[in-house]
C-alpha cells in the first residue's frame, strides 16, 4: 500500500476543532498546518501551495470564498474540501463553481471521517 | 244573413242566370231559324206555283216535249220540296194549310196526266182550255195557300224574335239588379274592413282603450268582437308585464347594491379591464388603497399609464393570454410599484368575463397583497438558516470532541458515556438537518438537480455510510437491484431519503434482524423499497406516519431516539421530486417503506 503523504493546509477559525482535526490526521503520514483566517491562508498558498486544502467558509475578515477566488486567479489546482456549517444551496453552488472536490457539513459528520476523505483526494506522492 | 250567404247567393244566381241565358239564346235562335226556314219554303212553293202556272200556259200554247218535260220536272220538284219540309209545318195552324197544299198538289196529278194526254193527242182547244182552267183554279187556290203559309211563317218568326228580345231584356235587368246588389255588399264589406284596419292601427300605435264599434251579427261583427277581446287581453298583459318589470328592477337594484357593498369592502384589490383596449373600467376601495390612486384617476387608463414600459408590456401580454380561454390564470407572486407603499408583492388571479355569445368583454383581476406574508416567509427562512448555523457551530465541537474521545482507550463506563453522548449529538445534527431541509422545501429554496443515476451504485454507497450501525446490531442486509436500472432525479436528495429510511430500518429492527433494499421498474415508474423485520407500526397509526413529529406509540418508549421529523422530510422530498411514498407494516413482523418515482422526467 502506497504511503499517502503530503502537506494538508487547514483553514478554520475554531481552534478547538482544529485541535481535534490535527489529532485525527496527525496519526497518519501527513503534514498538517493550520491557519485561522482567509488572509493567512492566501499567504501560505502563495508562499508554498499545499497538496490539499480543508477550507472553512465563515472566517473573520477574509472568508473562504475569497480564498477560492485567489486560488482561481492564481490557477492553483490542488484539491479543496469545503468543511462548513452552512448548508444553503446558494453556498454549495458557489463552491461548485470553484470546482471544489467535496462539500461537507461539519456537524453532520464525525472527525474520524476526515481521514478517508483526505485519503481519497490527496494526490499520490 | 251572413256575408258568406250573400256572396254565395249572388254567385249562384249569376251563374244560373248566365246558363239560362245561354240556353235560351240557343233555343230561341233555333226557333227563329226554323221560322225563317218555313218562310223560305213557303216562298219557294209560291214561286214554284207561279212558275208552274207559266210553264203550263207555255206548254198549252206551244206544246213541245221540252216544255212538257220542264213542267213535269217542276211539278215533281214541288212535290219533293213539300215532302222534305213536312217537319217544318208540324204545328197548327200551319200544319193544316200545309196538308191542304200538299194534297192539292198531289191531287193535281190525274188532271195533269189528262191534260198532257189531250195535248199529246191533239185534242180540241176547248177541252184543253177546260182542263187548263181547272188547273188554273187549283193553282190559284194553291198559291193562296202558299201565300198563307208564307204569312204564317213570317208571323212565327216575328213572334219568336220578339220573345227572344223580351227575354234578353228581362235577364239583363235581373243581372243588373244582382250586380248592383253585389256592389253594395262589397262596398259594405270594404267599409267594415277599413274600420277594422284603422282600429287595429290605433291599437298598434298604443291606444289600448279603443274598441271596435261594429256590432252586426255577421262575420264582420264576429271579427270585430274578437278584435275587441284581443285588445282587452293586450291591455291586461301589458299591465302585468309592466308590473313584473318594476318588480325585477327592484330586485336587480337590490342585488346590485349588495354586490357593490361586497366588492367595495373585500380587502383584496378587485379590478376590471375592458377586453378591447385593456383599460380599467372598475376598481374597488382595496385597489385604491393599494395603488395609491383614486378610481377616477384609474378608470379609462391602462397599465401603460401607471407602470414603467417594460413592466406594463409584460402585464398586457399576460392579459391578452387570459382573454383567450376560460381558465383562471394564477400568478402566485408578482412585484408592482405603488405610489405610496413602494414595492409590493401581489398574488393575482385573472379570468375573462364573456357576454351571452361567449365573446370576452372584460378581464377580471383579484389581487392579494402578500408582501407581509413574503417578508414573514423570508424572515422565517433567514431565522431558520441563522439558527441552524448558530446551533451547528457548538454542536460540531461537541460531536467531534466526543468522537475523538471514543477512539481513545477509555474505561468501559466512560466509553459508554461518551458513545451515548456522541449518539445524542449525531441525532441532534440529523434533526437540525431535517428541519433545515423542510424549511427550504416550504420556502422553495431547494432546487433539485436531476441527473441519471445508477441505482445500484446509489444504494451501495448509502448502505456503506451506515455500515457501522448495521454491524453494531448484527443486521443482515441484502440489496435487490437490477444492474442497469437507472433513475432521473437529484442524487443528493435521493441519498438523503434512502439514508433516512435505512437508518429507521436499522433503528427499529432488533439485533440479528434483516433489512432488504429493493429497486425495480414498474411500467413508467421506479419503486425503491426498504423492508425490515422490525417492530412494525400499529395499523391505526399508519395513516399519520408521514406527518410532522409523528412517532408511533410502540417506539416512543424504546431506547432508540427519534423525533418524528425524519419521515416527514422524506415525504416532503419525495413530493418535491415528483414521487410518492407509501408504507405497509405489521406489528412485530416488519415494515416496508416504498418510494415511487417516474422513471423519466
Amino acid at each position: 500500500m502506497t504511503a499517502v503523504t503530503g502537506h494538508i493546509l487547514i483553514a478554520e477559525d475554531d481552534t478547538f476543532l482544529t485541535e481535534i482535526m490535527q489529532k485525527s490526521l496527525g496519526s497518519h503520514n501527513v503534514r498538517v498546518s493550520v491557519v485561522q483566517d482567509g488572509q493567512a491562508a492566501i499567504d501560505v498558498i502563495t508562499a508554498t501551495p499545499p497538496d490539499m486544502l480543508l477550507l472553512d467558509l465563515l472566517m473573520p475578515q477574509v472568508d473562504g470564498f475569497a480564498v477560492l477566488e485567489h486560488m482561481k486567479a492564481m490557477n492553483h489546482s490542488f484539491p479543496v474540501i469545503v468543511l462548513s456549517n452552512l448548508s444553503d444551496d446558494v453556498h454549495k453552488k458557489k463552491c461548485a463553481a470553484f470546482n471544489v472536490s467535496e462539500y461537507f457539513v461539519k456537524s453532520d459528520m464525525n472527525e474520524d471521517q476526515l481521514w478517508p476523505i483526505v485519503q481519497k483526494y490527496l494526490p499520490a506522492a | 244573413m251572413t256575408i258568406r250567404t250573400q256572396l254565395r247567393a249572388t254567385t249562384i244566381a249569376t251563374a244560373v242566370l248566365i246558363l239560362v241565358f245561354i240556353g235560351t239564346i240557343f233555343f230561341s235562335s233555333a226557333v227563329v231559324r226554323k221560322a225563317y226556314d218555313r218562310q223560305r219554303v213557303a216562298q219557294q212553293i209560291t214561286e214554284r206555283s207561279f212558275q208552274s202556272l207559266l210553264l203550263r200556259y207555255e206548254y198549252v200554247q206551244h206544246p213541245s216535249e221540252r216544255a212538257k218535260v220542264q213542267w213535269i220536272n217542276l211539278y215533281e220538284a214541288q212535290l219533293r220540296l213539300l215532302e222534305e219540309s213536312e217537319t217544318l209545318f208540324k204545328r197548327e195552324p200551319a200544319h193544316s194549310v200545309y196538308e191542304e197544299l200538299r194534297s192539292s198538289i198531289e191531287n193535281k196529278e190525274p188532271l195533269f196526266s189528262e191534260l198532257i194526254r189531250n195535248v199529246d193527242l191533239g185534242a180540241s182547244d176547248t177541252i184543253i182550255q177546260e182542263l187548263n182552267n181547272q188547273l188554273s183554279m187549283r193553282s190559284q187556290a194553291r198559291i193562296a195557300q202558299a201565300l198563307r203559309l208564307s204569312e204564317l211563317s213570317h208571323d212565327d218568326a216575328t213572334a219568336a224574335a220578339r220573345n227572344l228580345f223580351a227575354f234578353v231584356t228581362f235577364v239583363g235587368l235581373i243581372v243588373f239588379i244582382i250586380s248592383t246588389g253585389s256592389y253594395f255588399v262589397s262596398t259594405k264589406i270594404a267599409a267594415s274592413f277599413h274600420i277594422l284596419g284603422s282600429g287595429a292601427k290605433k291599437i298598434a300605435e298604443g291606444d289600448l282603450e279603443y274598441r271596435f264599434p261594429i256590432h252586426s251579427s255577421d262575420e264582420i261583427g264576429e271579427l270585430s268582437r274578437l278584435f275587441n277581446m284581443m285588445a282587452t287581453e293586450l291591455a291586461k298583459s301589458q299591465g302585468s308585464l309592466e308590473q313584473r318589470v318594476r318588480q325585477r328592477t327592484k330586485e336587480l337594484s337590490s342585488l346590485n347594491r349588495f354586490l357593490d357593498a361586497m366588492i367595495e369592502n373585500i380587502p383584496n384589490m378587485i379590478f376590471m379591464k375592458d377586453a378591447k383596449d385593456l383599460k380599467f373600467v372598475r376598481f374597488n376601495k382595496a385597489g385604491e388603497d393599494l395603488l395609491g390612486y383614486k378610481r377616477e384617476d384609474l378608470i379609462g387608463k391602462s397599465d401603460l399609464d401607471f407602470f414603467p414600459a417594460d413592466q406594463a408590456e409584460a402585464f398586457i401580454k399576460k392579459d391578452r393570454k387570459v382573454l383567450l380561454s376560460d381558465a383562471v390564470v394564477d400568478i402566485p407572486e408578482e412585484p408592482i410599484q405603488t405610489r405610496l407603499k413602494g414595492e409590493r408583492w401581489l398574488h393575482t388571479r385573472k379570468v375573462r368575463v364573456c357576454d351571452e355569445h361567449g365573446e370576452p368583454v372584460y378581464l377580471l383581476g383579484i389581487s392579494e397583497d402578500i408582501t407581509e406574508y413574503k417578508r414573514t416567509d423570508m424572515a422565517k427562512s433567514e431565522f431558520v438558516s441563522l439558527a441552524s448555523h448558530q446551533l451547528r457551530t457548538p454542536l460540531t465541537e461537541i460531536r467531534w470532541a466526543l468522537s475523538s474521545l471514543s477512539h481513545d482507550a477509555l474505561p468501559k463506563e466512560q466509553l459508554h458515556l461518551v458513545t451515548t453522548a456522541l449518539g445524542a449529538a449525531s441525532h441532534m445534527a440529523e434533526t437540525i438537518k431535517a428541519m433545515l431541509t423542510i424549511s427550504h422545501i416550504e420556502t422553495q429554496e431547494i432546487h433539485p438537480e436531476p441527473a441519471t443515476l445508477k441505482l445500484s451504485e446509489v444504494i451501495a454507497s448509502t448502505l456503506q455510510l451506515h455500515e457501522m450501525h448495521r454491524e453494531k446490531k448484527s443486521l443482515k442486509v441484502t440489496t435487490d437491484c437490477p444492474e442497469g436500472l437507472t433513475l432521473q432525479t437529484d442524487e443528493q436528495l435521493l441519498k438523503e431519503m434512502l439514508s433516512n429510511l435505512i437508518t429507521n430500518a436499522y433503528k427499529y429492527t432488533p439485533d440479528g434482524g434483516s433489512v432488504r433494499v429493493k429497486a425495480e421498474k414498474r411500467g413508467q415508474h421506479v419503486e425503491i423499497s426498504v423492508t425490515d423485520t422490525g417492530l412494525g407500526i400499529p395499523a391505526a397509526e399508519q395513516s399519520r406516519l408521514f406527518t410532522k413529529f409523528f412517532r408511533a406509540s410502540n417506539v416512543v418508549s424504546t431506547k432508540e431516539e427519534g423525533n418524528g421529523i425524519g419521515l416527514y422530510m422524506v415525504y416532503a422530498l419525495s413530493k418535491l421530486l415528483g414521487g410518492a411514498i407509501t408504507c405497509s407494516s405489521e406489528e412485530h413482523k416488519g415494515t416496508t417503506i416504498t418510494l415511487t418515482f417516474p422513471s423519466a422526467l
